[in-house]
């Protein structure tokens, strides 16, 4: 036998090796893959919510997103990805009252029956919402609230920001269990978000908590009023408080705050909630604990300074985080100037 | 008189091959042994480390997992680079080479031993060690919310004990095809330190590292070069074939062969290469 077989055997695979990551340059899905549809629904008479649950997605996943878009239209619009043909979308969504259940039921028409439905491929882009429907619930789904609209398109990108317009809704309550709340590019009159306890995830009926995500008010958010209840939320970012001119916040102890502003937490009307118990595990969203009494209101000696991130105690283990672009610790006699002119915004939204 | 080997005999013989086994074990046994103290006391201090660091929460499932596939790909690299650490000097490599069997029945022994054998000792012993870290974890956890926080909302369900191709991180049963895919990351790099403690004779653990990193530079040069010719670089997100499933058979063919060399061809042929190698020192 020759002696050489093995190093030239080897030769081999490693040019087989690297040929394997050769092939992935400039692969792309086919354009099938990439197949879009926008699908309507328009019987929105008497409809005030909807409601998104994980249980009704086309795949297991630990974490679905949503992109939820507000447009001035008087009709649901889903966009879906990886679908081609309407007609194998049999229903969009289950009527329940004065509330609609996202619900689609997709028929791959080449579907192997024995294969495992966490195969499936098609998924929701994003839904486009009229600005009449002004309460969401989620089961399990991660939210990101939109509302920018274009006014005309333009090559110049500079012009493009420029005729950006942000949709206003005077009032918009979202009721999640679960996943993280994202909002962006939208004006909100009065904003409450209830964001709670876990769920039952598993096809297997085996629950477990399922908190500990973020909502986060971006800076292109405008939000007059704010009310949030989070029992199962790891951390809150409210990055243009500048606009608020209410917030109240209702959290579980350890949940963590942040400011996009030091003297923020001025306006800031936090009261603790009970924190999560393992009792609090249902499927059921519409059940809440009450809320403890509130706190009494902050010192001025509660403020600890740090180099670049202020970090303010309350009572409990809540620490709020105020995170503007240029902190140092000089600007903390500022912010105690603008701490009396400020101290008339307190309040509570009810 | 002893009669000449048959044809069919020649290259495999099941009670021959059971014989190399039993003497292999005999002379083996106590090495092998110790080796799998030293690996699980390493993968108890290591989960021990792990407790301590994050007030138990380090014996969660997922950090089971991690830990779990860590120590079974670098300890058994170690391990089939000890397993014909026989042919390294002259007078046990005679012995070695002249033992009464097939260089396919020896290839084979190697297989049954760094891709079945250890892997099932492994992971028992990992799992004892799992089970008992995640008890401790759970406890430890438990009392440090309570002391810290006043309450405890810890989940029992987070500290699951791991059992590969089982139970996973929950809500992740497609863990399952991407635990197959490190399986066969631990085949091809456990095939290869085989290779290199066949072929070299001298410092056979360095000079593998060496070739190891020697290629890897080269695959990096590779990527370069690509990227300044096309503008595109290696993909390796589409190596993904576990996710897809049905989706992709959207994607082009080339996709499915690239998956296919980088899985399947390429970890197979590290062994072939294997039994080529042994078979010349045989010869030799």
């Amino acid at each position: 036998m020759n002696r050489k077989y093995a190093p030239r055997l080897f030769m081999v695979m490693l040019a087989l090796f690297w040929l394997s990551l050769l092939l992935t340059v400039g692969l792309r899905p086919s354009s099938a893959y990439n197949n879009e549809i926008t699908l309507s629904y328009k019987e929105l008479n008497g409809i005030e919510s909807v409601h998104f649950d994980n249980r009704f997605w086309n795949q297991e996943k630990s974490h679905i997103n949503l992109e939820i878009c507000y447009v001035n239209q008087p009709h649901i619009s889903v966009e879906f990805r990886g679908i081609h043909d309407e007609t194998v979308v049999n229903n969009l969504f289950d009527r329940d009252g004065n509330r609609l259940i996202f619900h689609p039921e997709i028929i791959q028409e080449n579907k192997n029956k024995d294969s495992n439905d966490d195969f499936w491929w098609w998924n929701v882009k994003k839904i486009n919402l009229p600005l009449h429907i002004q309460k969401i619930t989620t089961q399990g789904i991660g939210l990101e609230i939109d509302g920018k609209s274009q006014k005309t398109e333009t090559d110049n990108s500079e012009s493009q920001i420029e005729n950006e317009t942000h949709i206003s809704l005077p009032q918009l309550d979202i009721d999640a269990a679960g996943d993280s709340i994202d909002i962006n590019h939208i004006s909100i009159g009065k904003l409450k978000i209830r964001h709670h306890a876990p769920y039952t995830l598993c096809p297997d009926g085996v629950a477990y908590t399922y908190g500990g995500e973020e909502i986060k008010i971006r800076s292109s958010a405008g939000i007059e009023h704010l009310l949030i209840e989070s029992r199962a939320g790891k951390n809150i970012a409210l990055n243009n408080t500048a606009a608020i001119k209410n917030m109240a916040l209702y959290t579980s102890p350890e949940t963590g705050i942040e400011l996009d502003r030091i003297d923020a937490y001025q306006r800031l009307n936090w009261m603790p909630v009970p924190p999560l118990k393992q009792s609090d595990i249902r499927p059921d969203i519409k059940q809440r604990p009450p809320l403890s009494r509130p706190i009494p209101p902050l010192k001025r000696s509660d403020i600890r300074p740090s180099n670049a991130v202020q970090e303010i105690c309350l009572p409990g283990s809540t620490s709020v985080q105020a995170i503007p672009l240029n902190v140092s610790s000089a600007a903390l006699p500022a912010a105690a100037a603008s701490q009396s002119a400020a101290s008339g915004a307190q309040g509570t939204v009810r | 008189m002893q009669s000449s080997p048959t044809p069919t005999t020649r290259w495999f013989s099941f009670s021959r091959f059971m014989r190399l086994l039993r003497a292999h074990w005999a002379e083996r046994r106590r090495s092998h042994i110790l080796f799998w103290l030293v690996v699980a006391s390493v993968h108890a201090l290591l989960m021990l480390i792990l407790l301590s660091a994050r007030h138990g929460r380090g014996a969660q499932t997922e950090e089971q997992t991690i830990v779990f596939w860590c120590g079974l790909v670098t300890s058994g690299v170690v391990f089939a680079s000890l397993h014909f650490a026989a042919l390294r000097k002259p007078a046990s490599a005679l012995v070695f080479l002249t033992r009464p069997a097939s260089v396919f029945e020896k290839w084979l022994l190697a297989v049954l031993y760094v891709l079945f054998v250890w892997p099932l000792a492994y992971t028992i012993s990992a799992m004892v060690i799992n089970a008992l870290a995640s008890t401790i974890g759970y406890q430890w956890h438990v009392a440090y919310e309570n002391a810290v926080h006043q309450h405890n909302n810890v989940n029992k369900l987070d500290y699951a004990l791991f059992i590969p191709f089982i139970r996973y991180v929950k809500g992740h049963a497609r863990l399952a095809l991407w635990h197959f895919s490190i399986l066969m990351i631990y085949m091809g790099l456990s095939g290869f330190s085989l290779l290199g403690c066949i072929y070299f004779k001298k410092y056979s653990g360095i000079k593998t590292s060496v070739l190891a990193f020697v290629i890897f530079l080269l695959t990096i040069l590779l990527s370069i070069i690509i990227d300044t010719i096309t503008n595109h670089n290696f993909n390796f997100g589409f190596f993904n074939w576990w996710e897809n499933g049905y989706a992709a058979r959207w994607y082009p063919i080339r996709y499915w062969i690239s998956n296919l060399l980088f899985w399947l061809v390429t970890p197979v042929l590290v062994w072939i290469c294997a039994l080529l190698a042994l078979h010349e020192k045989d010869l030799v």
